[in-house]
């Protein structure tokens, strides 16, 4: 039963950065219907520069540089603004000239923009794992993590925090879609991008504003991440990338809740799986990825996803 | 969504999956790191035939404080072969080959280094992994190969150009089997292991041991190397409520299996395999690693004079890092080499590999002659992680 609790609890975490990345891929999918597979460099991009802001210092292209060493908090708006305009930027040199080319080709750029940006942070902060500093509100004196015990199940402070951070920052991003002019708009240029410009929607406005949004949402889910974990290395965001494509389809791409949904199941499977089926702790990766293979070939459009409309 | 893009996901998708599974997600990392080449020489000259051997580990990457280690030990063994004179008259020098430690890259430096002609003997590979993969290249070409930290007990058997001088994973998990039951008294032991050759080679040693000298095995379970989240496997080992958690592995995955540990309250003394015998392991694991015990080749705050010169050397040369056994071996590696090819008193691969036989060797890593397989016998060291450092543990084997 404790066991039981324990595995239901590492689930939940796991699930929950899961659907934190999952959240920034789907909503960049809705808009320009592509999927943004540099989207786990942008993640690891997050957890680099909240290291960088938390340590008194870090290396540089090999030599070490003093660092603010400024509040874990802070660190993470300051790099979901940084890596927010990163995807901005992205878009608009990789993505937007080929808007109109065959989908393939944004595709191919995608996976191009992965690559560079990977081999940047290699280049910039070596290609070393290292250590995510100690978070003061979140450790004890001796350096261990602050825990509690919620029926039988170890659960720490940090944990907490960002099943917290999950929750609110799923409501507030449903609010946003759902309930202002901008969401209207977004929801609008995701449906037909020519009849929104037409009534006067900025599409391409939308467009770097839901890439600011989506890849903000990636560096806070890195920063979690890294913190989670202890550490950030250049090529972190791979697999977790994958995780959260999968959890992300698995909910209905381009449907917010559908990417929390997700990102919470697999979590789920994954924990579960490698406890409970006999020598399932080989095949953790496998087990993701059949489930992937089963919702494109029996539900395409996800668990909450709509059919989707073609379009022109 | 148009059909035909669905169907260009999947298999994109598909294709992903595979490399990812059968555990090679690093194609962009190896996009950067072709084969670094770097080629280090030294003052003497003349007409001799020149000691050049190839270094062969993974110099960049997630594993390339691995290959770091290699070249700071190798390097020092250069300087002091090349101011005593070089070898045989002939200058000491190396390339190096960056195989990541992946399998498949291994391949490729071995061939590279076989068709260097000025190339003597081979210092590395360091994983099993790739020491299995690239070790029939080097046995068909007739270049010897010294592995300073391969232990899979199948490496000696490609042949008699292959030789190492660190123990094998059977006699590492032997002894510690015997340390854990005996020395240390606990009797309900738990094993998480990586899936690679050595961990999974060293944890079959350990549970055959362990079993033999009355411990009982509570639970046993494996992770595969890159691995963030072990909490699911580790859940279940507290669940079995083990006295001592055996680890085999490396020291990236190692630092945050301890800290998830911690997370989860379990209470358990945890020993960690040679592969987590460097002071990365601290710097990464921070508070978590404190108490760990680990077993190691080399134990660098030994009173020895030998030893605290290198230790001195290695220093000044790195910034002040302490060297890890993985340094030390391949200090050793080349020393042995040299010592072997002044006996012969030729510089050639032949005659390298037939004075490697039989010779005695004293180092440090221990003393050692090498037995018909190409193995070493060689004490175990364990040390104990205390107050942020490597330190020899109170209890020895």
């Amino acid at each position: 039963m404790e066991q039981l609790t324990q595995q239901l609890v590492n689930g939940i975490m796991l699930g929950c950065l899961y659907a934190l990345i999952a959240v920034g891929y789907t909503m960049v999918y809705g808009i320009i219907e592509l999927i943004n597979f540099a989207f786990g460099e942008l993640f690891m991009f997050g957890a680099f520069i909240c290291i960088a802001l938390t340590s008194s210092e870090i290396s540089l292209f090999g030599s070490m540089v003093g660092m603010p060493q400024i509040s874990f908090f802070l660190a993470v708006i300051v790099s979901m603004l940084v890596v927010g305009l990163l995807g901005v930027a992205m878009e608009r040199l990789a993505y937007r000239p080929l808007r109109n080319a065959p989908r393939l080709a944004a595709l191919i750029s995608a996976i191009g923009m992965s690559i560079f940006l990977q081999n940047l942070a290699q280049s910039v902060f070596g290609s070393q794992q290292i250590k995510f500093p100690d978070i003061p509100v979140f450790t004890d004196s001796a350096g261990m993590a602050k825990a509690v015990t919620v029926l039988g199940a170890q659960v720490t402070y940090l944990q907490l925090f960002v099943v917290v951070v999950t929750v609110v920052a799923m409501i507030l991003l449903s609010l946003f879609v759902n309930r202002t002019r901008l969401g209207r708009a977004m929801r609008a240029s995701a449906q037909d991008k020519r009849t929104a410009a037409l009534m006067g929607v900025n599409v391409n406005g939308i467009i770097a504003v839901t890439f600011l949004i989506g890849s903000a949402m990636g560096a806070l889910a890195g920063g979690l991440y890294g913190a989670v974990y202890h550490f950030a290395r250049p090529d972190m965001g791979f697999v977790p990338g994958l995780k959260a494509f999968i959890a992300a389809v698995l909910g209905g791409i381009g449907n917010i809740p559908g990417a929390f949904l997700g990102g919470l199941l697999l979590g789920m499977v994954e924990s579960l799986g490698a406890a409970y089926i006999p020598g399932g702790s080989q095949y953790r990766d496998a087990i993701a990825f059949v489930i992937l293979i089963l919702i494109l070939s029996f539900k395409p459009t996800g668990l909450l996803g709509s059919p989707v409309s073609e379009k022109a | 969504m148009s059909k035909s893009y669905r169907v260009l996901v999947l298999l994109f998708v598909l294709a992903l999956a595979v490399a990812v599974i059968s555990g090679c997600g690093e194609e962009t990392s190896a996009t950067t790191a072709a084969a670094g080449e770097t080629t280090t020489t030294a003052a003497t000259g003349g007409a001799a035939v020149p000691f050049k051997f190839g270094a062969a580990a993974s110099f960049t990457g997630q594993y390339a404080n691995y290959g770091g280690s290699l070249k700071g030990g190798a390097d020092i063994a250069v300087a002091e072969l090349n101011a005593a004179g070089g070898v045989n008259g002939g200058e000491v020098s190396y390339v190096t080959g960056d195989e990541l430690g992946d399998p498949k890259e291994a391949v490729l430096v071995a061939q590279k280094l076989i068709d260097d002609p000025e190339v003597l003997f081979v210092d590395g590979h360091m994983f099993s992994g790739a020491t299995l993969a690239a070790g029939p290249k080097y046995q068909d070409a007739g270049l010897p190969m010294i592995s300073p930290s391969a232990t899979n007990p199948d490496v000696t058997d490609l042949g008699e150009y292959i030789w190492r001088v660190c123990m094998t994973d059977q006699a590492q998990g032997e002894g510690l089997a015997a340390y854990a039951v005996t020395t240390l008294g606990m009797k309900k032991i738990a094993i998480f292991h990586s899936d690679n050759d050595y961990g999974k080679g060293l944890a079959d040693a350990f549970e055959a041991a362990a079993t033999a000298a009355g411990g009982e095995i509570v639970g046993r379970e494996q992770y595969t190397d890159g691995d963030t989240d072990f909490k699911a496997q580790l859940t279940k080992i507290k669940d079995a409520d083990p006295e001592l958690l055996f680890l085999s592995g490396y020291y990236p995955e190692g630092s945050k299996i301890a800290a998830q540990v911690k997370e989860l309250g379990m209470d358990v003394q945890m020993l960690g395999s040679d592969g987590y015998g460097s002071d990365e392991l601290i710097k990464l694991g921070g508070a978590s690693v404190e108490g760990m015990l680990i077993s190691t080749f080399f134990d660098y705050s030994k009173v020895d004079p030998a030893i605290q010169k290198f230790v001195e050397t290695y220093k000044t040369n790195n910034n002040g890092a302490n060297p890890d056994w993985f340094a030390a071996a391949s200090y050793d590696v080349i020393m042995v080499a040299a010592q072997a090819a002044t006996k012969a008193g030729v510089n050639s691969r032949e005659a390298i590999n037939e004075a490697l036989n039989g010779i005695e060797y004293s180092g440090l890593t221990g003393t050692f002659t090498f037995d018909e397989n190409g193995d070493v016998q060689k004490p175990l060291n364990i040390v104990v992680v205390q107050d942020g450092k490597l330190v020899t543990a109170p209890k020895q084997p």
